[in-house]
């Protein structure tokens, strides 16, 4: 995070990005630091920017190391290689990105704009090669949310089906992925790479550094990254996600954390959320799946369930009912 | 000395002067919120004493009311200002911030409110 304002771009807010105050932008010691490690070790480095034009010392930093950047849409004209992260109440504003069918983009969908994401995803066809939707405010997902998702993605899998026939090649995430995967592919958040505060410290993800949350540890020029993620953050250690087949799904465990005060206990509305997309997946596979290069893809299988917790309680009865016979519950 | 606004969590009257100055995670939207409806509860609790003029037989329950509602209003006001000074929210003289339980938007709501919130105050 090169400041305290830096965009976020996922399930998570940071009021500071959304703040008129000057940012605290991080200590130029400490990203010479970080830019060397991620060079002397091959780490790929993400750098995330916010709303304000980085100091031109810290720039030049940057441009020593390979890296790649996610930007807020205002900046995306200064910096046109990077990954802007486009928010769904800013709609008015899409018509200001430029044409690019090789980008990646980042949608954070707000649950309020649910109803709105069909609509969003027309808006930006032929400005991305990848589109990467996050929904904001799952954890206050009801029934009638799911149903409407469900039937936006609906519509978007209309859409892209026509696009596909007219030879485009476009991803997205929530659709796309799981056809492509063969396992699971989450975020990995603290398993596999954690996030440097613009102080030095180390955190799962930035999610946690604004949910007040402990960090894990600290960047240290001379040792690295001096780090110590709680164990279960790891997917061998997931219980319930490893039963499961929503391959695509982020599993995030800040919202795990925060629905279940549990690292590796997803909550029920992540998981139906995914098994939403999933079984749009299957469907879009399904009428997709006489055609290049969808027919080589791996059928998906139709379910009996919509959450892998179902499945723990087809496979499992005796764990509930030695709970429904325990005196203390 | 620096005045402080007042902080109103309302709804924006049509035609008035406001702008986005910034935004607070959900979790510590529903500390203000939780607030914010005690407050309210504890305001409607007052008025329903008063009202049935039951303050002879419960003075000492209207006094335990009227302690948690300084409380309240103590907490509630320590809040925005930690809130304000963390996030670094613009503040104009004789404005107030007001947050949108449902975006977690916080507005400052400018002068062509004045005359509202000194009749606000009056109350």
């Amino acid at each position: 995070m090169l400041e305290s304002g830096a965009v976020p771009f996922c399930h998570y807010e940071n009021p500071h990005f959304h703040s008129g105050a000057a940012p605290r932008w991080i200590d130029e010691r400490l990203l010479r630091g970080i830019v060397r490690f991620a060079e002397e070790n091959a780490v790929a480095a993400t750098f995330l920017f916010g709303r304000h034009r980085l100091p031109a010392k810290l720039a030049r930093l940057l441009d020593s190391v390979s890296h790649t950047k996610i930007v807020p849409l205002d900046m995306c004209e200064i910096h046109p290689d990077a990954i802007p992260v486009l928010f769904s109440e800013d709609a008015a504003l899409f018509g200001a990105l430029k044409p690019n069918p090789a980008r990646n983009l980042i949608l954070r969908l707000a649950r309020s704009d649910l109803s709105r994401c069909a609509e969003l995803f027309d808006a930006l066809v032929g400005k991305f090669g990848r589109l990467s939707v996050h929904l904001f405010g799952i954890e206050e997902c009801d029934d009638d949310d799911l149903a409407r998702y469900a039937d936006e993605l609906e519509k978007i899998s209309k859409t892209l089906k026509k696009l596909y026939a007219a030879g485009q090649k476009i991803e997205v995430n929530v659709l796309t992925d799981r056809m492509m995967l063969k396992r699971m592919r989450n975020c990995d958040a603290g398993a596999k790479h954690v996030t440097v505060a613009p102080d030095g410290k180390l955190y799962v993800c930035p999610a946690f550094l604004y949910d007040g949350e402990s960090a894990i540890g600290a960047f240290d020029g001379k040792i690295g990254f001096a780090v110590k993620p709680p164990s279960t953050v790891v997917f061998s250690r997931a219980p319930i996600c490893t039963r499961c087949d929503a391959w695509h799904c982020k599993r995030c465990v800040w919202l795990n954390r925060k629905l279940t005060l549990e690292y590796n206990i997803p909550s029920q509305q992540q998981c139906l959320i995914a098994h939403i997309e999933r079984e749009a997946s299957r469907r879009l596979l399904k009428e997709l799946g006489q055609t290049e290069p969808f027919l080589r893809m791996p059928r998906i299988a139709e379910l009996n369930y919509r959450d892998p917790m179902e499945l723990v309680e087809m496979q499992m009865p005796e764990l509930l009912h030695s709970a429904a016979d325990d005196p203390m519950l | 000395m620096k005045k402080t606004p007042s902080r109103k969590p309302t709804q924006k009257p049509k035609g008035a002067a406001s702008r986005a100055v910034g935004r607070v995670t959900p979790k510590e939207r529903d500390e203000i919120q939780a607030l914010f409806e005690r407050k309210n509860g504890l305001t409607e609790l007052v008025q329903m004493l008063q009202q049935n003029g039951g303050l002879d037989n419960n003075a000492a329950l209207y006094e335990k009311v009227v302690a948690d509602l300084g409380r309240t209003s103590v907490r509630s006001q320590a809040w925005w200002s930690e809130k304000a000074k963390a996030y670094g929210w613009k503040v104009v003289a004789g404005g107030h911030w007001t947050i949108n339980f449902e975006t977690c938007e916080i507005r400052l709501d400018g002068k062509a409110y004045r005359h509202e919130i000194q009749s606000a105050q009056a109350d």
